[in-house]
């Protein structure tokens, strides 16, 4: 019996083996919620991660070095336009003096005590973090962090990225290691957020186009709103659902469907990220324990 | 340790190793986004060198670290795929005669083709909704275009490796 069955195993090891790992592939797909199997899941990211910050590191050192050739004739160009906005300001700045002075002046005439309400109020935490790799398939696209548990980064936590004209939604977290995280990015067709025009404040939902396009799409916008928006219009987050903050720019319309057997319309949005660029990020803590002061 | 487990666990280093440059340098060189399978070449190779054996393990083994660096779930979704495309290509193992360059942008057209049709399938069959991934794309061309033009490079590349050579005695069997 034992001999037949070395028999078996030495004769068709090859077809045993696929058999085998077959098996246990199928096993983790189907329980892939498992606690366990997200430990496992947790602990490799975590191993691979450790690499990915040394090669990461590497290939940045490299590509500053090409970088810095080339921004040195930008720098110089910087420098003037620079110059020109700090004489510019310096004007405006005497101007403002100017004018606040007069303010204070005509208010005391009034006998008002009107405060200027601030944009924001919120209290939450930002945590900087570096993109040190990108998933290396081409089926998903999701972004990795140096962030990890460690610097109490946790799942669905907001991420967003400086562009040039503020702040812009980069995506979300979704899971975390100890030294890394991975990053949903806003274009991912499982992403949904709360959305609203930024002039208009008409609302809607921003979700992922998938993977070979990496616009987003509002849908659910009050056809009320048809009048009131523009190509270029800017898509901020509308801040319910406590995920992502009010005000984080999303993208800015390209495209503006409208049937007329629908009750809503749908806007094609351009991320105002770019993501082909992106390098550094932060991550969005907005823990109750921060939303004590929030207040608009 | 004998020979088998010293190839076994060299193929698993070298997926390994595709893979890291692939999630992090290769970003530098993505066409449209696109980046070439290095891992997938280097498991094609493996397979048709060594046979199904070390192929099915390292295929396996790339697909698990793949999955753990992948946005979640599934866990695994990469392993069966590669762990297929290791079992198929070794059984071409000896039976085909590799040139430097023909044969393999010939095999690697087929294993990332191979690769797609095995993706639908699972995304199909585990009833995973976003496998993000279309099989008749332009991306999904780009990538079996890069793929293909990376081939000879990297077959030239493992065929340095005195593990993978075929010796005298083998080509004689």
């Amino acid at each position: 019996m034992i001999k037949n069955l070395r028999a078996l195993f030495r004769n068709h090891s090859d077809k045993l083996v696929f058999v085998f790992l077959i098996m246990i592939s199928s096993v983790l797909i189907v329980n892939s919620d498992n606690q366990t199997i997200q430990v496992l899941n947790k602990s490799g990211q975590t191993f691979f991660a450790a690499f990915q910050v040394g090669v990461s590191g590497l290939s940045g050192v490299v590509a500053r070095l090409f970088g810095t050739l080339d921004d040195v004739g930008k720098l110089s160009q910087e420098v003037a336009d620079l110059k020109k906005q700090l004489s510019d300001y310096k004007q405006l700045n005497e101007l403002k003096d100017m004018l606040e002075q007069e303010n204070q002046q005509l208010r005391s005439a009034l006998n008002m005590g009107l405060s200027i309400p601030k944009i924001f109020q919120y209290n939450v935490r930002e945590i900087p973090a570096l993109i040190i790799a990108k998933e290396p398939g081409n089926f998903f696209q999701s972004l990795i962090i140096n962030r990890g548990s460690k610097d109490g980064i946790h799942k669905d936590m907001a991420v967003i990225a400086e562009y040039e004209k503020g702040f812009g939604l980069v995506g979300k977290i979704v899971s975390v290691s100890v030294i890394s995280s991975i990053v949903m990015p806003i274009y991912n067709k499982d992403f949904y957020a709360s959305a609203q025009l930024k002039t208009s404040q008409y609302e809607g939902l921003v979700s992922g186009l998938g993977e070979n396009s990496q616009d987003v799409l509002m849908q659910f916008v009050s056809k009320n709103a048809k009048s009131h928006l523009k190509i270029h219009d800017v898509v901020i987050t509308s801040g319910t659902g406590q995920v992502y903050p009010k005000g984080i720019h999303i993208g800015t319309i390209n495209e503006i469907s409208s049937n007329s057997y629908e009750t809503s319309m749908e806007l094609q949005l351009h991320p105002v990220v770019d993501f082909a660029r992106l390098q550094t990020v932060f991550v969005i803590d907005m823990d109750k324990s921060y939303l004590g002061g929030l207040d608009e | 340790m004998n020979n088998k487990t010293k190839i076994t666990i060299l193929s698993i280093f070298i997926v390994f190793i595709a893979l890291l440059l692939q999630s992090t340098l290769l970003n530098y060189l993505a066409i449209e986004s696109v980046k070439p399978d290095l891992a997938l070449i280097a498991l094609i190779f493996i397979s048709i060198r060594r046979g199904n054996v070390p192929g099915q393990i390292s295929g396996f083994a790339s697909g698990l670290f793949q999955d753990f660096i992948s946005l979640p779930p599934p866990v695994g979704f990469y392993a069966i795929i590669r762990t297929i495309v290791g079992f198929v290509f070794g059984f071409f193992e000896g039976r085909l005669f590799v040139d430097p360059v023909i044969v393999p942008v010939i095999l690697v057209i087929i294993g990332t083709l191979l690769k797609g049709v095995l993706a639908t399938v699972a995304g199909i069959g585990f009833g995973i909704l976003n496998t993000g991934f279309e099989l008749i794309s332009f991306k999904f061309l780009i990538e079996v275009i890069y793929n293909a033009v990376c081939a000879p490079l990297i077959f030239s590349l493992l065929n340095r490796f005195k593990s993978f050579k075929i010796s005298e005695k083998e080509k004689l069997l």
